[in-house]
């Protein structure tokens, strides 16, 4: 019971989008479709729901055929926020969640609780395009959300969030997944996702470089990196062999070893440097794992 | 109520209670309040300014020829009102005299009269026995220099009727116009041959009210074909839809704004036929203004005009917005849909310019042949309806061809849009409008 895309190409003209991508995307997982700016997730999503076609390959939902008007089982948020501007906020909730079949009264009174979630209670009567870019947004979550679609993506629904409003948005996601909703996940940021995600895929370039469960992929990395903070001494590690360093901070460094049993030789080069004030062997983020993943596949390396 | 009805029922409210509908509908009804009240306004202040008062000293040194001028005086129509004075023929030099201009300006200083009229022989000329000076205080008004010249050209052909032994009878005798009765032939198989005679005036009547709807047609179709343009358009750069697509179909899109947009013309031309009619009535009871008006009379106009004005109304709005939604769908932004739909509205133009010539001759082969051509047809085959009985197999193929023209256009635009809705960036060539069209 899932959403498969199985080995969808996308060409436009001559740039290949997407390229022989497949992916399952478990009913009930919080999934992140990660990769850097231009890496085909928009267009992905774009095909999986049938805004566009494919060139080759399919995607099915449960078995069965999916994207619009299949069924309105789904809730999207797109990369490019758009909202009929001299429409009043409340009217345009009711007018989306009606297209996506709820009822006038329905739609109404969802609309008005959902904008009260949100805090945006005192807009309802207020035309989009007098809302700040923020609250825009939080409008067309709402819009997204406002029909209880079983799936829904959201393209990088974290940007122009304030922190307060992440946090909603967040609690929002997890609710909904908790009741069975499966969420799709787009963005190249990935601390709201590392928090989120049970399921993550990497693209870069149109294809799947790195797919699987959140914890069993940190798991396959190895619990490979060690934060070392040694005083007055940032380089210490320089005299062992087989590290590398992954970050510099101003008060510890961060390295990557390449087996568990070289972090007693740091330890020890490290009290040899001098008073070690803090040593923490860890799993690697999600962001390092997206560098070192899409590094590897770059000639240059690193994501945007 | 469905997907559908959603989607019309947003065109339609969001724009209904805009600034722009109201004051555009109410704008029309002040522009019908004009077109009813205005020609008896402007006749009526046409009166007063077509009443000259050409009021003039007169030196006559012919000696002849005051007696005439105050015949023709006598007889002019109520235009014109001439009152004289004549003065001794020493009152002024000779009109070449340095002194003419000082003693003219002498006699009219103090006076309420507009000049001085002098009379001269003129043997030399042979067309005419006497020559004419006007002296006036203000020679810029150009009616009253037109008047004058009326009243003397009748002064000057009354003096030559008389050299010819002539009476005023038999002069007016030259200056008859011809008996003419024209007669429409109407030979139709099946009934008796008759003539039907043409009456000028009520054939310029139904030119006019069928030019006023031609125009209504022409308006109508720019002004929602762009405003459906330019609301596609917009939908397209507000990025509204990405969502829409992903939950309704492009062609369900389409069909909708136009719908919406359609009945928003249709309530918009309701209100004004409604304005138009009641107007009409107001003014030929003669209740706003104690008189009654002879007013252009809309209710006289046939009522099968009016339903082939429907008629086309429909075909041609359905034909051209669709072609208008595939225009907004090609750009990205509202800036640019003007130089795609200036195109759209040039064919209309050429439709307007066709259907404005087979005014003149609704049976020519130009007018024949376009009103068989979709594009074309709504504007031309109304306007030689409206003003002819063309062969009813014409009106037939006509209207099967626009329906035929209607439902294709619609298709191709149908598939233009599909794709063009969700592209952005450079626009799309002909070549790759093509290929939106043929794409499975």
């Amino acid at each position: 019971m899932s959403l498969l895309v199985e080995n969808v190409t996308k060409r436009f003209s001559n740039v290949v989008a997407v390229k022989n991508l497949s992916m399952e995307i478990r009913q009930g997982s919080m999934f992140g479709l990660l990769g850097p700016n231009g890496a085909g997730k928009t267009t992905t999503v774009r095909v999986v729901l049938g805004v566009i076609k494919a060139d080759e390959g399919r995607v099915t939902w449960k078995g069965g055929p999916f994207g619009r008007h299949k069924n309105a089982q789904f809730g999207y948020l797109p990369e490019e926020r758009g909202l009929y501007p001299k429409m009043r906020v409340h009217d345009h909730l009711v007018f989306l969640g009606r297209i996506n079949g709820l009822g006038k009264a329905e739609a109404a009174k969802r609309a008005s609780e959902w904008m009260d979630r949100f805090g945006l209670g005192q807009y309802k009567t207020r035309k989009v395009d007098e809302l700040s870019k923020g609250n825009q947004q939080k409008v067309q979550i709402v819009a997204a959300l406002l029909h209880e679609p079983e799936i829904v993506f959201l393209d990088e629904p974290f940007t122009a969030l304030d922190p307060v409003n992440s946090e909603i948005l967040s609690e929002v996601l997890l609710e909904g997944n908790r009741k069975g909703q499966t969420v799709v996940l787009l963005s190249h940021r990935m601390e709201q996702v590392e928090e989120l995600c049970t399921d993550i895929c990497i693209i870069d370039k149109g294809e799947s470089v790195l797919k699987g469960e959140l914890r069993a992929i940190k798991r396959s990395m190895g619990r490979e990196i060690v934060k070392v903070a040694v005083e007055g001494n940032q380089d210490f590690w320089k005299s062992v062999r087989g590290v590398e360093l992954v970050g510099e901070r101003p008060d510890y460094v961060e390295l990557r070893i390449s087996s568990e049993a070289d972090s007693d030789t740091i330890l020890r080069a490290a009290m040899q440097a001098g008073k070690v004030t803090r040593f923490e062997l860890c799993e690697p983020s999600l962001q390092q794992i997206f560098v070192s993943t899409v590094g590897k596949n770059h000639a240059k390396g690193g994501a945007a | 109520m469905s997907k559908f009805g959603v989607l019309v029922s947003r065109d339609f409210t969001s724009r209904v209670r805009g600034a722009a509908y109201i004051v555009g509908t109410l704008v029309g009804i002040l522009v019908l309040i004009g077109l009813v009240f205005g020609p008896s306004l402007i006749e009526k202040l046409g009166q007063s300014f077509e009443r000259v008062h050409l009021d003039v000293y007169v030196l006559d040194r012919t000696g002849v020829t005051y007696p005439l001028l105050v015949d023709v005086a006598a007889g002019m129509g109520n235009g014109t009102k001439v009152t004289t004075e004549l003065l001794p023929s020493d009152a002024l030099p000779a009109v070449d005299d340095p002194d003419f201009g000082k003693k003219a300006a002498e006699i009219l200083r103090d006076s309420e009269r507009a000049g001085v009229l002098v009379i001269d022989e003129a043997p030399e000329l042979g067309y005419s026995p006497v020559a004419f000076t006007l002296v006036l205080q203000d020679a810029t008004n150009v009616i009253l220099n037109e008047a004058a010249q009326n009243v003397l050209n009748s002064v000057v052909r009354r003096a030559n009727a008389e050299k010819l032994n002539m009476t005023a009878e038999e002069l007016s005798l030259l200056w008859a116009s011809a008996p003419l009765s024209i007669q429409q032939l109407k030979d139709v198989p099946g009934e008796e041959a008759s003539t039907e005679e043409v009456s000028q005036s009520s054939h310029m009547q139904s030119m006019v009210l069928a030019y006023f709807l031609l125009f209504i047609l022409y308006l109508a179709m720019i002004l929602y074909g762009n405003m459906i343009a330019t609301g596609v358009a917009e939908e397209k750069s507000s990025r509204i839809m990405e969502i829409m697509v992903s939950s309704v179909r492009p062609i369900e899109l389409m069909a909708a704004k136009i719908a919406g947009i359609g009945a928003l013309g249709l309530l918009q031309f309701g209100i004004w036929i409604a304005a138009g009619l009641s107007l009409n009535a107001l003014a030929k009871s003669g209740i706003l203004t104690g008189t009654v008006f002879g007013v252009v009379q809309l209710s006289e106009l046939p009522v099968s005009t009016l339903v082939w004005f429907g008629v086309f109304f429909v075909l041609g709005f359905v034909l051209y917005a669709a072609v208008f939604a595939a225009a907004g769908a090609s750009v990205s932004r509202v800036e640019d849909v003007n130089q795609v739909s200036t195109m759209i509205m040039m064919v209309v133009m050429v439709a307007f310019f066709v259907a404005y010539y087979s005014f003149i001759n609704p049976n020519s082969t130009l007018a024949v042949i376009c009103s068989m051509i979709p594009w074309l047809a709504p504007m031309v085959m109304f306007s030689r309806l409206a003003l002819s009985d063309p062969p009813a197999v014409q009106v037939v193929i006509s209207l099967a061809l626009l329906v035929v023209g209607s439902i294709f256009t619609t298709w191709v635009a149908a598939r233009i849009y599909r794709i063009g809705v969700l592209m952005y960036g450079k626009r799309p060539s002909l070549k790759d409008i093509a290929r939106y069209v043929l794409e499975p």
